[in-house]
């Protein structure tokens, strides 16, 4: 049975907090389900381990929220990193009948290696690893990457001067 | 009314600016981008490479890139694509993100035709001057914008009226020992790379701080030579300077011996209009070729200049490509190891004993390959692991802590001449506008054969180097593909107003103020990085229209 988006939602852990981030004057928020599931993926794609941090511990959700309202990502590339959590979602459901949210471990890794056996799946994991990437190199500026944690982990050096306040990222 | 108006602010503009303003003439620029200042360029890869927010929008403004596909030609607006032409657009130009690896022509690249004959289905010409007459101004760059380097002897090395650079070589990484050594048990000459870069601080400019970020970024302390720097802020001491940033030039209208103004969008979108006695038009290959054609009007119906139908012909690039070796710090010793480690200082190596290589017994133009390490930008480097597997958890932690603690990629670039052709020209796109309603440059790549075959004779002598050096996972890209960096032509200077769009004063043939000083010119670019040339060329010609007293003659 696949099940429509009624029932999606309703299956669906929702996260009342959300993650206020403002960018140019405009406001993103993320509470809703698509959100949390990408950040769920994202955990699951670069969790906390012995080997260092995980993308909770980055600050992955502060950068995300700066990315759905960066302009000069392409409108369709935004649209494409949201979209990517709900299609995620809806084949989980269409497989285990309840939420991305709702699975354990191992039942994450068989969504996930499953997903990649299409080309939607294989290049949306690889888009959200850049920009997971991007949430652990980017100057803390950015809302991740705080007190260097990524720049520490990796022995990256990323040169200075670094932007300090907002007003630094050149483009914002 | 202004003496002259440049558009454009690159390296084509700047050494006009700085002459005429010292000469004591009223200058204005106009520059669609921003005027960013030395202390708003911070090492921030998000902004400025993984957005690239020096550049414009692609769906603001776009070029169309038309190729040769299965048979036919297919045109795709870069809006689709993703595929970005632009290279840098603000206030010094692309120059504020070069990497400053800057080799003069020699004197075989003004005689191409001369010397190594025709190629099928290659429209190479001599140039209407010789080397001889660009070196003054070769040597004027490497003092005004500040050139360091050494100049080591080699069968090709070009002729100098110096002895040596003005400024010693930046430091290099000790590293360079090794890549010398094995050079030199090849009989190959290892040359430290002249770099538009200063070792040292002059005037406001403060010395190279090694911070090890240059290509793509704007230099912080001001050492790097971008017209910015060392040209413009110069020229504004003088006080007759002006610069419109955010001033997008739609058009030139003339009538048919003369440029009378200028039509451009302000920040706010408003149309203006400003008069000159004389313009420059400075902004980029692709981009001068395309305000040229956008001009058309009754006097000039195919375009400004362009009655010889030959505006956007012959556009080139840098032919080539380039590759690398990995270097695993587990098989070197624990000096070779710091060494790699240590991100500051320049690899700085170039190879010139290809500049003419023989293949079959002919006699063939070679290039110049530059060795430099891989870019530190660490996105970048983070996601090239992913091009071997898409893994995730700590499959790929390991695979990133491998990436960034246990080893150190060098690379090459191989620079060759791109044979103009036919199939390489900029038009006018007939569909697609940019944000102020103009039409956009279409791009149509056909590159020569030829091109590929040199390209790969000089990749294997480098792989064959970076093995013997000890690198694994050595590999190299030699393809037809360009870079957007790299580009010249289209409005070729030459004495033949039916072949060639410019004088050999760079002046158009068919105008009496118009003269276009950025790359453009060039009817065959050489085998090497383009910007030296063009700065040298703008200094030329501005020496030519101080001398002709065209700007005098008008005042009377």
């Amino acid at each position: 049975m696949k099940l429509n988006r009624r029932h999606f939602f309703s299956l669906s852990a929702l996260v009342t907090v959300g993650i206020v981030y403002y960018f140019k004057g405009k406001k993103v928020t993320l509470f809703d389900d698509k959100t949390q599931v990408i950040l769920a993926t994202a955990s699951h794609l670069y969790p906390s381990s012995v080997l260092g941090f995980g993308s909770k511990e980055v600050h992955f959700s502060s950068y995300l929220a700066f990315v759905l309202a960066d302009e000069r990502i392409a409108k369709e590339d935004r649209t494409f990193l949201l979209n990517g959590g709900t299609w995620i979602e809806e084949t989980t459901i269409e497989i285990y009948k309840r939420s991305f949210l709702q699975l354990n471990h191992d039942e994450k890794e068989q969504l996930l290696k499953k997903v990649t056996g299409f080309e939607w799946g294989y290049n949306y994991i690889n888009y959200l690893l850049t920009y997971i990437f991007e949430a652990i190199f980017s100057a803390p500026i950015y809302g991740s990457n705080i007190d260097k944690i990524g720049w520490k982990w990796s022995g990256h050096n990323p040169g200075s001067p670094q932007p300090q306040k907002k007003s630094d990222i050149i483009y914002v | 009314m202004y003496d002259l108006c440049i558009i454009g602010s690159g390296a084509g503009a700047g050494p006009v600016a700085l002459e005429l303003c010292q000469a004591g003439f009223k200058v204005l620029i106009l520059e669609k981008g921003p005027w960013k200042k030395r202390n708003e360029f911070f090492k921030d890869e998000i902004a400025l490479c993984r957005r690239s927010s020096l550049t414009p929008r692609l769906d603001k403004q776009q070029h169309v890139i038309e190729e040769f596909i299965d048979g036919k030609w297919s045109a795709t607006p870069t809006s689709v694509s993703g595929r970005d032409f632009w290279n840098g657009s603000m206030v010094g130009g692309s120059t504020n993100l070069m990497s400053g690896y800057f080799h003069r022509l020699k004197p075989n690249d003004f005689k191409l035709l001369t010397k190594y004959g025709e190629i099928k289905g290659a429209n190479v010409v001599d140039w209407p001057l010789e080397y001889q007459e660009l070196e003054p101004y070769y040597r004027k760059v490497e003092h005004v914008v500040g050139v360091s380097g050494k100049v080591v002897k080699h069968p090709f090395l070009e002729p100098r009226s110096e002895d040596d650079f003005p400024y010693p070589p930046t430091i290099e990484n000790p590293f360079t020992q090794w890549f010398d050594t094995k050079c030199l048990e090849k009989r190959l000459t290892p040359i430290p790379t002249p770099r538009a870069v200063l070792p040292c601080s002059v005037g406001e400019r403060k010395g190279c701080e090694y911070a090890g970020y240059c290509g793509s970024y704007g230099c912080a302390t001001g050492a790097k030579g971008s017209s910015r720097e060392a040209l413009l802020n110069e020229a504004l001491k003088t006080g007759n300077l002006t610069i419109q940033a955010n001033s997008f030039v739609k058009r030139l209208h003339s009538h048919q011996r003369k440029v009378l103004s200028a039509e451009y969008c302000d920040l706010q979108g408003k149309s203006q209009k400003v008069e000159a006695k004389l313009f420059v038009v400075a902004a980029q290959a692709i981009e001068s070729c395309r305000l040229l054609l956008n001009s058309a009007n009754k006097f000039f119906p195919q375009g400004l200049a362009n009655n010889s139908g030959q505006v956007g012909k012959n556009l080139i690039f840098s032919a080539g490509g380039s590759g690398g070796g990995t270097f695993e710090y587990d098989d070197f010793n624990a000096e070779k190891v710091k060494n790699l480690k240590d991100i500051g200082p320049f690899f700085n190596r170039s190879l010139q004993d290809w500049y003419e290589i023989k293949i079959e017994n002919k006699a063939l133009k070679g290039g110049t390959v530059d060795f430099l390490f891989e870019h530190n930008n660490a996105v970048a480097r983070a996601k090239s692991v992913l091009n071997e597997d898409l893994v995730w958890g700590d499959a790929l932690k390991s695979k990133l802590l491998k990436r960034f603690k246990a080893q150190r990629i060098l690379n090459f670039e191989i620079f060759c001449d791109w044979l103009p052709t036919d199939d390489t020209l900029v038009t006018l796109d007939p569909k697609i506008k940019d944000v102020w309603g103009m039409p956009v440059a279409k791009i149509r790549l056909g590159a020569h054969t030829h091109d590929i075959t040199i390209g790969e004779t000089l990749a294997n002598k480098c792989q064959s180097l970076l093995k013997s050096m000890g690198a694994k996972d050595i590999y190299a890209s030699i393809s037809s593909s360009p870079p957007p960096n790299l580009v010249a032509g289209g409005c070729r200077f030459g004495v033949d107003p039916k072949e060639s769009v410019l004088d050999t004063n760079c002046k158009a043939h068919e105008l009496d103020n118009l003269y276009v000083t950025d790359g453009s010119f060039m009817p065959t670019g050489g085998s090497v990085p383009f910007t030296w040339t063009i700065y040298a060329n703008a200094f030329r010609v501005a020496d030519e229209i101080i001398k002709s007293k065209i700007l005098l003659k008008d005042n009377n």
